[in-house]
């Protein structure tokens, strides 16, 4: 109901100009236009970047990566489809060129846990759920450890897990996102909900061993 | 509740948008049923990064969004082998505080302007409890407007990133 009176009413503010107004000045010439456009989508860009990477510094390169790519392509945009999902179109697919670039191997996932680590893994396997999503919040380890256990995904999976999970994309979309076909994508999902099981089952397993110990 | 209940309320639970009744209900099946309950372990691992909230750290992100931080509107995995998706609709079960999330919703929704569109998420950044996207079930967090005629069309229902990344992503 209140979604349908927001579209009814389009309340606007007036500081606020559409996309499309600021879209239209940039192929005007007017590159500072640009720049409200990025400050509008920095945020959302740089969160689904960190879906993909930890690593602040590599975060923040990705997103200026994505805002370099988007107003080099902007003539080609299309005005059917929003600007953010256009946006997110290729912020998915910088961060899809950086996980292929990136490529390794997957890793022990049982060895060499830090401490802290260590420690989340032992409430993951022993807290009650209500407490683990307590800890989870305030733990820097817990998306330390979730990233590890993403980085153990080959770059076609992750990039599937994160757009299904994280951003709630249909298999089509995806498909329209990274340019595969939509039997790529099914297949990928799920393998990559397999996967990301087995080696978190894994890690939980052994901390369990562990602890009997 | 049974187990496809309680599996498919995992997200729904992390995010701390389950209403509190079903809250006891579901610990109570988790506690009850091993299996359950080791799948949510399981989920636990990987949800900090796939399922909360992952806002930029002050300084890396020097222009933030105008009050639009969250992704607050429910994301929930869909279980391939069922082959159904279900969305969950936490705003059913709040019944009394409805009117007043709507009211904070509304009320923010004309502070912060714009109609909803593209890359942003559902104004509850500051009550995820409330849902003010104007798409359609299908529709995606970011507010990609996807129309149930859209889904018909032969055409991807995203436009193709542009033409010069076109190679990098060969299928």
């Amino acid at each position: 109901m209140l979604s349908a009176l927001a579209t009814k009413l389009r309340i606007r503010s007036p500081a606020v100009r559409p996309d499309e107004e600021l879209i239209a000045e940039v192929l005007s010439g007017r590159a500072a236009a640009f720049a409200e456009l990025a400050s509008r989508y920095r945020g959302k860009v740089e969160r689904l970047c960190q879906r993909f990477f930890a690593d602040r510094e590599m975060v923040r390169d990705l997103a200026q990566e994505s805002f370099i790519r988007a107003f080099a392509g902007l003539s080609t945009y299309r005005a059917e489809m929003p600007f953010g999902g256009w946006l997110r179109a290729i912020v998915a697919n910088v961060c899809y060129d950086e996980l292929r670039r990136r490529q390794r191997r997957p890793e022990d996932l049982v060895a060499d846990f830090s401490a802290p680590e260590y420690t989340w893994t032992q409430l993951v396997n022993e807290a009650t759920p209500e407490q683990i999503v307590e800890a989870a919040e305030q733990r820097q380890e817990a998306h330390d450890l979730a990233h590890r256990l993403l980085d153990s995904l080959r770059p076609d999976d992750r990039m599937v897990m994160i757009l299904k999970e994280t951003e709630d994309l249909s298999v089509s979309e995806i498909a329209g996102i990274l340019g595969w076909s939509e039997a790529k994508v099914k297949i990928r999902a799920f393998r990559a909900r397999q996967l990301m099981r087995k080696h978190a089952d894994r890690i939980l397993a052994a901390r369990r061993r562990r602890a009997v110990r | 509740m049974n187990c496809f209940e309680a599996r498919q309320e995992f997200v729904t639970f992390w995010r701390r948008m389950m209403p509190q009744e079903r809250r006891a209900d579901f610990s109570a099946h988790l506690h009850a049923c091993p299996h359950c309950d080791r799948s949510f372990r399981v989920f636990a691992l990987s949800a900090p990064v796939l399922h909360s909230d992952a806002e930029p750290e002050p300084g890396v992100s020097p222009a933030r969004m105008s009050g639009l931080h969250s992704v607050a509107a429910p994301a929930f995995g869909r279980d391939l082998s069922a082959g159904t998706r279900v969305v969950a609709r936490p705003w059913r079960a709040m019944g009394v505080a409805f009117a007043m999330t709507a009211a904070a919703g509304l009320a923010l929704f004309v502070a912060v302007g714009s109609p909803r569109e593209g890359f942003e998420d559902a104004i509850a950044g500051e009550d995820p409890n409330v849902e003010l996207t104007v798409y359609t079930p299908a529709a995606n967090l970011l507010g990609q407007d996807i129309l149930p005629e859209a889904n018909n069309s032969q055409e991807p229902l995203l436009q193709e990133p542009p033409a010069d990344l076109q190679n990098d992503f060969a299928g």
